[in-house]
Order: C-alpha cells, then structure tokens, then sequence
C-alpha cells in the first residue's frame, strides 16, 4: 500500500463530496487547507485536479459561498464557506454514505467470516485425513 | 529553442502577474483554453489565482498538483460568456460591410481617377463574396478556427497568405465583364458602405462590451493606480478607439497610393 495513496482512485472518487462538504462544516476553509485535512486524516495525498473541480462545482451548485482573503506574505486564497443549502447536502450525503458504508461493511465482514469458517473447516478435514493415514 | 530572454518576458507578462509562482507554459495553456471554451476574464483570473495560491503553499508545480493544463480547465466546468452565433455575428457584422465597401471603393476609384467607367468581373463578385464568407465563418466558428490557429501558427500563416494569393488569382483570371457603371458610383457605394460599417462599429462600441474582457485577478490592490498600470491603461484605451478606424485608415492609404499612381 502506498502511503501518499493509500486507497484505490475510484474508492476516493465516491467518498470525497461527502468528506470535503464535512471538512467544510467545520469552518471556512481554502483548497489546500482542505487537502492537508484529508491527508491528515488518512485519506491520503488528493491532487489539486480532483480536489478543485469538486469545489468548483459545489461554488456551481450553490454549496458554498466564496470569499478571497490575503495570504500570508503570499498570494490570496480562496474561502470556501458551507451555505444553508450545503449543509441540507451534507447531511443528506452523510446519511446516504453511512447507510452504504454499513451495508458494505456488513457484507465484507460477512464475506469475511465465511471465508475464515471455509477455511477452518477445510483445515480440520486436512487435519482429520492426515491423522487417519498415519494410524 | 529557447526564446530570448526579453521575447520570453513579454510573451508570459500576462502569466508572471497572475500566477508567478507557476511554470509559465502551464498557465499559458490554462488561460487559452478557458478564453476558447468561452470563460470570463474575471473567473479565469479567479481560478489561476487558485492553481497559484496552492502551489505557493504546497511547494509543488502546477503539472504535478493540478495535471494537463488543458484537461484540467476543462475539468472545472466554469461557466461560459452567452457568445452564441448571433452575437458573434453582430459584433463583426460592421467589420464585413467596411471590407466590401472598402473592396468597391479601391476596384471603382482607379477607375474614376482615369476617367474611366468601372467594370465589374466576375472576379469582384467572386472575391467579395469569398471574402465576406470567410469572415462570416470565422464569426460562427470561431473557437474551431482559433483553436487551429493557437495549435498550427506557421500552417494558419501559410493559409492566409495562400488564401490572399487565391484572391489575386481569382481577379486576375475572372476577369470576364458582368456590368459597366460610372465609377463615380461605384466610388460612392463603396464609400457609403465603408461610412455605414464605421457608424456600425461605433455605435456598437458603445452599446456593447464584447471585447472588453481582460483578465482580473480576484484580490486587486485598491488605490490610486500605479505610473505603469496608467500607462498601460491609456494604450488600451487608444488601441481600443482606433479598433473601428483601422479599414478606413487603411483605404485612405491605399486611395492615395493609387492617386499618386494615376
């Protein structure tokens, strides 16, 4: 597993609306304050070209209301601020992905327990005809 | 090659104010794409301000935060002007009708300088209406033909000389007589048609701001404006009042060449 990415593109693709709208709940934030975030939290390094036309598109849709602040002895950043209508999304979004993320689980661990009894039971029988041949 | 140093500072001025904290070239592609999908000059300012801000702080190239210049513009879906065909149509309609009346009056004042009645060819015709198709194109497709032009230049050169030179042909071998009119007439008609045209443009001009989109950086320093800002400014402003003029300025040139000729 790599550590800059730790998860597959396409997992990331579905999850990053909901995580970033959840970063922006929050607070106000700007691009690459929300990039660090999701590093931070494990989600690994998400590139500027994933992560700014998903902002452009919640400034589109009228998720966020946008203010442009001096930087630091450097150049402005953008703010993004989460509006009414952007948190009506978020916790439509958040109660979406929670339901999937427990059907999932619950199928994964399900799968996985199945193989792990598979596999012990296979393991037995091994077992059980090795100790016959032998007597 | 590499450019010469003064060359390449005057080529990426524009990208250095915007965005010095990017690869050049980067910003170059991203700007001319998003001026060819049709963005406004205030949001392709917004968002290169952006690409630049994050690359400040994150230390790392716009190719390898943001990827292809190209696919990334785009990528962020931002809206587009209302640049449909009837408004690009309107905004060089004036031009057309100057470069027809300009046509006439140069064929018809040699001709009235002599003394001599205007004949119209076959190769007048042809060429006026060659000429006033190929800018009626290239206000309906516009975006396709400067797409081509930013991507073959040295190709794009050698069609427009190829296609003057198809001109010069066509007046030369259509030289077949369709008409014979005074050529005080014709002067008049092409001298009517040029003064309409420059009405055309001037009232457009102050009804329309259709050219006028520069590029605006999101956080503009407020203030009184700078010596060089003033500058720059004046020559914007004279090089946008004298737009409308350049074909009659260009036909009194050529009417004077042909009167110390005759």
């Amino acid at each position: 597993m790599d550590a800059e990415h730790p998860w597959p593109g396409e997992w990331l693709r579905g999850v990053l609306e909901v995580c970033v709208l959840s970063i922006l709940a929050d607070g106000p934030s700007y691009g690459y304050a929300i990039a660090m975030r999701l590093t931070e939290s494990g989600l690994g390094a998400v590139k500027g070209g994933t992560l700014y036309p998903l902002l452009a598109r919640f400034e589109s849709s009228g998720f966020v209301a946008i203010e442009w602040r001096a930087g630091e002895g450097g150049p402005g950043r953008k703010y993004y601020r989460l509006t009414d209508d952007g948190r009506a999304e978020l916790e439509q979004s958040a109660e979406r992905w929670t339901q999937f993320a427990r059907l999932t689980t619950s199928l994964v661990a399900s799968a996985s327990t199945r193989d792990s009894h598979d596999f012990t039971g296979h393991h037995s029988e091994e077992l059980r005809l090795t100790r016959e041949t032998s007597s | 090659m590499r450019m010469p140093r003064t060359a390449d500072a005057l080529r990426y001025a524009l990208e250095r104010k915007f965005a010095p904290h990017i690869e050049e070239t980067w910003s170059e592609a991203f700007i001319i794409e998003l001026r060819l999908i049709g963005v406004h000059g205030s949001r392709i300012g917004d968002a290169l301000t952006e690409v630049d801000s994050h690359c400040a702080e994150s230390g790392s190239t716009a190719a390898d935060a943001f990827g292809d210049p190209v696919e990334y513009a785009r990528g962020l879906g931002l809206p587009v002007e209302d640049d449909d065909a009837r408004a690009m149509f309107t905004a060089i309609g004036p031009t057309i009708v100057q470069v027809i009346g300009m046509l006439i009056l140069v064929f018809s004042f040699a001709d009235a300088v002599r003394g001599r009645p205007f004949e119209l060819t076959i190769g007048h015709t042809v060429v006026a209406a060659l000429l006033a198709t190929e800018l009626a194109a290239l206000a309906l497709a516009a975006e396709l033909i400067l797409r081509a032009i930013v991507s073959h230049p040295v190709l794009s050169w050698l069609t427009f000389v190829a296609n003057l030179g198809l001109m010069v042909l066509l007046l030369v071998l259509l030289d077949t007589n369709l008409a014979r009119i005074h050529a005080s007439w014709g002067a008049g008609v092409g001298g009517a048609l040029l003064i309409a045209g420059l009405a055309w443009s001037l009232t457009r001009k102050r009804t329309s701001r259709w050219l006028d989109d520069p590029l605006v950086a999101p956080l503009r320093a407020e203030g009184p404006p700078s010596a060089d800002r003033d500058g720059a400014k004046r020559l914007a402003a004279f090089l946008d009042a004298f737009l409308p003029w350049q074909i009659p300025l260009a036909t009194a040139l050529i009417l004077a060449y042909v009167w110390w000729l005759a």
